[in-house]
């Protein structure tokens, strides 16, 4: 800190009053969130905004006091973001990266914050409101028109983000994922999908709640709260296979069936890194909006696994191949069969909750296969599409 | 050393380092749920392995045991564990050292700087994490990736990083 004087001491004082008054309010808004008392969130928040702007503004000129200075506007433009000031939270987190004494890690911080500010106009413009139990779904690259992309490129997702959607609601409601069970299939049923909308081609996915009834479709699962849980898992889940993080998606995910399941879908969903570059998501937190950038292409993701620890490395068979046949006759046990280079058939039995939601869509393609052998049968632990290389 | 060896939850309460009574209150009755459910009665022992398990040190938690009136305000425990978390951090790293929390808004929640000067100067950021109930393994797979977390962004701001366990009461504590 340079050598102060009177006047920066007041400064100081001032940023300091005010900012804790600001938390304070942050206090009071999530507290009245956690009641449901949405008009009293919003007051707070906004309250909250204009007292964290006074105190950043109040060591504007202060470059030497990093990283109080940027954190505060980092801070405050967070706020202005949760409220909804778009223009107001891009002109707070300028000032935030106005300065060269920033620290890097709150450059990236403002930076990722102005993309989401970015994102959010855009979608304002293009009047998308989302609901806390919406998720939108947007893909970027050389494949993607402005309101339309090849049907492959759109379908394949489609249908991997409804399944992983389904699977991390079941697995909220514990209900067991080697099972096909009536349970499984209602949280397949409470996913619904929304309008595309143009620009980068995009669409939404909304959890268990309509503004209108359908008819035969039961809506007393899952509660709105259990919606909003659900998508900040999966976004959370998404991040940590986009990081590469197998540890982080194995801790987030203590149930290895599941735990592969989600590896094994979102690799379906990465972009390929020619014709699609990013596939995005946002959601509205309770908390301000999540965007999460998929941008790690199939290529760097293919060799990530989750082990099964239980099973001996001898007791397992990799076999890649083409999935050419299934089995679906039994109530909770399925077959399928592989053929390798050679012809040699393998024939591997799946739970039908996992031949549903995870192989239907591989059918007659590559596929790189994980089995474990049980006496003269073997079993399935995961199961990946192989995307050929593009030509 | 600067470590507490007997901790109150509800000096939490008073709005001791930095924190105001109501979030410090809310911090209380998280860890208190948490301590609750998995099986423990005040007073309780807990674990402090600080810097990769160079140092021990036993801790006692004391507490007021909730209503079940105030525990049905905890119907999310995962919730309760993230926030009794920064509760039992507050306690054990932050108090005894005389450094404030002082907190700010990022992204979806809030982020914590510790630090004894005014704002966020002379600071290190504070990471926190939670786990109900997990293995040695789990917790120190947590602060190795809590750690690993921080590197990626290259920057040069000190971490310091605190992993809490309330099935067999743990904390472990890594300063980058």
């Amino acid at each position: 800190m340079k050598n102060s004087t009177p006047a920066d001491h007041d400064s100081v004082q001032i940023a300091e009053s005010a900012h804790r008054r600001a938390m304070e309010l942050v206090d009071a808004a999530f507290l009245a969130r956690r009641s449901g008392d949405g008009q009293k969130e919003r007051k707070c928040n906004l309250q909250a905004l204009q007292l964290e702007r006074q105190a950043a503004n109040a060591i504007a000129e202060r470059y030497d006091l990093e990283p109080s200075r940027s954190v505060l506007y980092r801070s405050a433009a967070t706020l202005a973001y949760r409220c909804n000031e778009l223009r107001e939270a891009e002109r707070l987190a300028a000032c935030g990266l106005s300065s060269e004494h920033a620290p890097i890690e709150i450059i990236q911080e403002l930076r990722e914050l102005m993309e989401d500010v970015s994102c959010s106009r855009y979608h304002q413009l293009n009047g998308i409101a989302l609901q806390p139990n919406e998720l939108s779904f947007s893909m970027n690259g050389p494949a993607i028109g402005h309101g339309f992309a090849q049907v492959d490129l759109v379908k394949s997702r489609v249908a991997q983000i409804s399944s992983l959607l389904g699977q991390t609601m079941s697995r909220f409601l514990h209900f067991q994922p080697e099972k096909s069970t009536e349970k499984n299939k209602s949280s397949a049923k409470s996913i619904f999908i929304t309008a595309p909308v143009a620009g980068s081609y995009g669409m939404g996915f909304r959890i268990g709640t309509m503004q209108h009834s359908l008819p035969g479709i039961d809506q007393s699962v899952p509660s709105f709260e259990l919606s909003i849980r659900v998508i900040d898992e999966f976004l959370t889940c998404i991040e940590f296979v986009n990081n590469r993080d197998i540890d982080g998606l194995k801790d987030q995910i203590s149930d290895d069936d599941y735990s592969r399941d989600f590896l094994s879908l979102s690799k379906g969903i990465a972009p390929d890194g020619d014709e699609i570059r990013a596939v995005e998501f946002a959601a509205n937190h309770v908390d301000g909006k999540r965007i999460i950038k998929f941008v790690t292409p199939r290529k760097e993701l293919k060799d990530l696994e989750i082990s099964d620890s239980d099973v001996r490395s001898e007791n397992q068979l990799q076999i890649r191949g083409v999935l050419l046949e299934a089995n679906a006759k039994r109530k909770n046990i399925g077959s399928i069969q592989v053929v390798d280079a050679l012809k040699k058939q393998y024939t591997i039995k799946v739970s039908r909750n996992r031949m549903s939601q995870i192989v239907q869509g591989m059918f007659e393609t590559q596929v790189a296969v994980t089995a474990r052998k049980a006496g003269n049968r073997l079993e399935l632990i995961s199961i990946d599409q192989i995307i050929p290389p593009k030509i | 050393m600067n470590q507490a060896t007997n901790i109150t939850l509800d000096d939490l309460r008073n709005g001791i380092v930095g924190l105001t009574p109501s979030v410090g209150s809310f911090y209380a009755e998280a860890a208190s749920v948490c301590l609750d459910n998995q099986g423990h009665s005040s007073p309780a022992s807990m674990e402090v392995f600080m810097h990769d398990g160079q140092s021990t040190v036993t801790t006692t938690i004391n507490w007021v045991a909730l209503d079940d009136q105030a525990k049905r305000n905890w119907t999310d425990l995962q919730e309760a564990t993230e926030y009794g978390a920064c509760g039992i951090a507050a306690l054990i790293w932050c108090n005894p050292r005389g450094l404030k929390m002082v907190r700010a808004t990022k992204g979806t929640g809030i982020d914590y700087w510790l630090t004894d000067g005014p704002l966020m100067q002379c600071s290190a950021r504070l990471e926190v994490s939670g786990i109900l109930s997990g293995s040695r393994s789990s917790v120190h797979a947590r602060v190795k990736r809590k750690l690993s977390q921080t590197e990626k962004s290259a920057g040069k701001l000190p971490v310091t990083v605190v992993v809490v366990e309330f099935s067999r009461p743990q904390s472990w504590i890594t300063e980058s």
